[in-house]
């Protein structure tokens, strides 16, 4: 994450346009926690219209709304922070189904909001971990598509985690 | 699912469908599509397939001529039932791509974030996971500590190699009851100000563990970590280790000489000395900033001595938590090396 909540000279205005024409209007403060963000300000300046073509107007919606809760409660008090973070991500990734979840995360991921990118990874994670083979089918829609004996050889080469 | 079975777009391709089946060459492929299909029609119950193969059968007057003519069937079932698999096999990675819409590197990204049991299964459930399974970073934090009893010296040796150089933690043994738990998750061990622990914990409950679980792991299960430069310990930041009992000095020290850029290590339940444990990580880990040590006997470690608590303290100043549980310690001692946490505050 960049440091730029400290350099903070005013609240500066960034817009930035979605790939499907939705555009923000966001605080630059707020934006620059993005790490792409932040480079195309610090190469090209802020007084243009920021083109992210790769995501679309609903994700990136979300990915600010997240980035702005984050930098408020930064600038709150310095206590307890990590608590409130915490638990608003907690509620944050709470509800969000599958599809959302991923595409979220890609729209983090190339918009470079790292600490975004942990917090999804991990709740993506957290539906994998301790589940059985068919159990991970089940969660995430997958199918089978091994060769015949493939699946087999998979598990005997890894035995201990299946006994 | 099965409408795709009988798509007619291999039809719509055909130019000239011939009106006689019989003269059909199935060498040509737009007959043979005419063919398979036909066959495949939803008419073609097992009872009336059985039929016309018999009467089939029957038209053929040599013996020669009918064994040649099983064969041949029994080869197409073979032949079907591939291309049907392998379709069937096609169509599922199709829609396990659109299923899990993330890309490989996130994929891996999600693995490497598993406990390794967790992952070994994740592996195995189709080949897209399978493959982004297979990259090292996904091994970066092993941590072995679920189904620990099945977890045995080739295990660790395996997964270790698999890491590579991208070990960036490790986790092995069997973790008991909430008193570990809590005392590895408490957030006063990371303060700085109750940084230095010494407790009289008694490991009361020794007695309990007897019979549970019991890690089968030896001495020599953390020797992958040695090697030459590009060791997998090299980059290793966390070490943390759970009642392995057979472990012992000779060998823990010998691994931690070959992870210069540990960050945290946890010790529980080994028998091993407080004294030469601190003596090996002043000498080869002077980046660690966390230590949590928990004696595996009610006992005391008479065996440390203040130079040892000096050359530590001078050694390691990054050293920001410190836990000694189950030890007593003179006072003089814990001086040391609350005072030199106290230089950093």
């Amino acid at each position: 994450m960049s440091s730029s909540s400290t350099t903070t000279t005013t609240t500066r205005l960034l817009m930035l346009k979605a790939s499907d024409g939705v555009t923000f209007e966001v605080e630059e403060a707020v934006a620059t926690k993005l790490g792409a963000i932040n480079n195309m300000v610090e190469e090209e300046g802020s007084e243009d219209l920021i083109c992210l073509p790769n995501v679309n107007g609903k994700f990136l919606g979300m990915v600010l709304e997240w980035c702005k809760k984050h930098a408020n409660n930064n600038t709150n008090s310095d206590k307890g922070n990590d608590e409130v973070n915490k638990w608003w991500d907690k509620e944050f990734v709470m509800d969000l189904d599958q599809n959302t979840l991923y595409h979220l995360l890609m729209a983090a991921d190339y918009l470079s909001g790292t600490e975004l990118v942990d917090l999804l990874t991990e709740k993506v994670a957290s539906m994998i971990r301790g589940k059985k083979v068919e159990e991970i089918r089940e969660t995430f829609k997958i199918k089978s598509d091994f060769l015949p004996g493939q699946e087999e050889e998979i598990r005997k080469k890894n035995s201990w985690a299946f006994e | 699912m099965d409408t795709l079975l009988h798509s007619p777009s291999s039809m719509a391709k055909r130019p000239c469908p011939s009106q006689n089946p019989r003269i059909q060459n199935p060498n040509n492929p737009f007959d043979m599509d005419h063919l398979l299909e036909t066959l495949l029609a939803e008419s073609s119950s097992s009872f009336s397939v059985d039929l016309a193969f018999e009467r089939l059968l029957d038209s053929r007057p040599s013996d020669s001529d009918q064994t040649r003519l099983i064969d041949r069937a029994l080869d197409l079932g073979a032949l079907l039932l591939e291309a049907g698999k392998r379709s069937a096999r096609k169509r599922a990675s199709k829609h396990n791509s659109l299923a899990w819409a993330l890309p490989p590197d996130l994929t891996i990204k999600v693995f490497s974030m598993l406990d390794t049991q967790s992952l070994c299964h994740a592996a195995a459930t189709c080949s897209m996971f399978n493959k982004c399974a297979m990259d090292p970073s996904c091994y970066a934090n092993l941590d072995l500590t679920a189904n620990a009893a099945k977890v045995n010296n080739a295990v660790v040796s395996t997964m270790i190699h698999r890491a590579g150089k991208s070990l960036q933690s490790l986790k092995l043994g069997v973790v008991q009851g909430p008193n570990i738990l809590a005392g590895s998750c408490q957030p006063l061990v990371y303060t700085i100000r109750n940084s230095v622990e010494v407790s009289n914990f008694s490991w009361n409950d020794k007695r309990s563990r007897q019979g549970k679980e019991s890690s089968i792991l030896t001495r020599s299960c953390l020797s992958p970590l040695v090697g030459g430069s590009g060791a997998p310990g090299t980059l290793l930041r966390n070490l943390h280790l759970y009642n392995i009992e057979r472990m012992d000095n000779t060998s823990l020290c010998g691994a931690l000489s070959a992870c210069p850029s540990l960050l945290d290590l946890e010790i529980v339940g080994l028998h091993v000395e407080l004294r030469q444990t601190l003596m090996s990580v002043s000498a080869n880990c002077h980046l660690i900033e966390r230590l949590f040590f928990e004696s595996s006997k009610t006992g005391r470690d008479d065996s440390l001595k203040s130079p040892t608590c000096d050359a530590f303290v001078n050694n390691c100043p990054n050293l920001t938590a410190l836990a000694l549980r189950g030890f007593k310690l003179h006072d003089c001692k814990v001086r040391t090396l609350v005072k030199f946490t106290e230089n950093f505050v």
